[in-house]
């Protein structure tokens, strides 16, 4: 591919990605969620992200709306414990992000071959 | 699936545990991660290679695996015969963590706190216990102060080895046998 299309493809694969999805902590959330094919608790989450309660609600919530995660309960020693785990559509998202970030990486290479 | 998925398979059996299809169940695949990595760090050559971060001591190649095949899991299907080394092993691993007492009330939270220790002490044996206590306290705030200790005890007794008896060593014993 040469740089002309690389850019075009930047700003044309850019258009197919759920822009509300790419921040920080969702963008982290759906790498996890990906990897742990488990689940990870509510309290996992919050330990490894060091965010608040609610900043961790509300972005699973804005996953959960969309399809991306959903939310199961189990009982680990009599006591109930929420996690969430990433579905079909999560993983189509996050892929088309990674290969959005391969792109733009492929750019960056391009430039360094140009020096 | 690895070579070895049914030596996994085996271990699971061996120890008789109750397990539902891991792909719908969270609790059967919370213990088998959990197992099968004790397994391995106390001497079974198995494949996966664990992370701890998040929701560790855990294998994405092992959870693949019983993903893949949830009803070998849920009917422990397999021929495959352990060693008797492996079995001692495992002999072990049942009387110390799955057969205490406090297994029958808390085993998540001790299969838990046990793994992570164990993680910890063989990635840095020069850890003291004060290091481990906060490693895993910062690591999984949400596991009781009393069980981490309880827990580290018992990762002492799954790590200890025969061969640490030298002769030295079993005359102080003998001697404190004395004065008692």
């Amino acid at each position: 591919m040469n740089i002309n299309q690389i850019l075009e493809n930047i700003i044309g694969e850019s258009e197919k990605i759920n822009s509300k999805t790419f921040t920080l902590t969702r963008h982290i959330l759906l790498a996890l969620f990906s990897y742990f094919l488990d689940g990870v608790q509510f309290r996992e989450l919050k330990t490894a992200l060091k965010v608040s309660d609610g900043k961790l609600a509300s972005n699973l919530r804005f996953l959960i709306k969309n399809g991306y995660i959903i939310e199961d309960e189990a009982t680990l020693d009599k006591k109930k414990i929420k996690y969430y785990s990433i579905t079909p559509e999560g993983r189509r998202e996050f892929d088309k992000i990674l290969n959005w970030m391969e792109l733009i990486r492929s750019l960056t290479e391009e430039h360094k071959n140009e020096r | 699936m690895r070579d070895n998925f049914m030596k996994i398979i085996a271990i699971l059996k061996y120890l008789r545990l109750s397990l539902k299809r891991p792909n719908l169940d969270f609790n059967s695949r919370f213990k088998i991660q959990k197992i099968v990595f004790l397994s391995k760090v106390l001497g079974i050559d198995l494949y996966p290679i664990f992370s701890i971060y998040v929701h560790g001591p855990y294998s994405h190649a092992l959870a693949i695996d019983y993903y893949k095949n949830p009803e070998l899991v849920e009917h422990l299907t397999t021929d495959f015969e352990l060693t008797d080394t492996e079995k001692s092993i495992l002999n072990n691993l049942k009387e110390k963590v799955l057969d205490h007492y406090l297994a029958e009330e808390y085993e998540a939270e001790l299969l838990e706190a046990i793994s992570t220790i164990i993680y910890f002490k063989t990635d840095n044996p020069s850890l003291s216990n004060d290091d481990i206590f906060l490693k895993v306290k910062q690591l999984k705030p949400f596991l009781k102060e009393w069980m981490i200790v309880i827990a580290n005890n018992i990762s002492k007794q799954l790590l200890f080895k025969s061969e640490y008896l030298t002769d030295e060593i079993k005359k102080e014993i003998q001697l404190w046998d004395k004065i008692e």
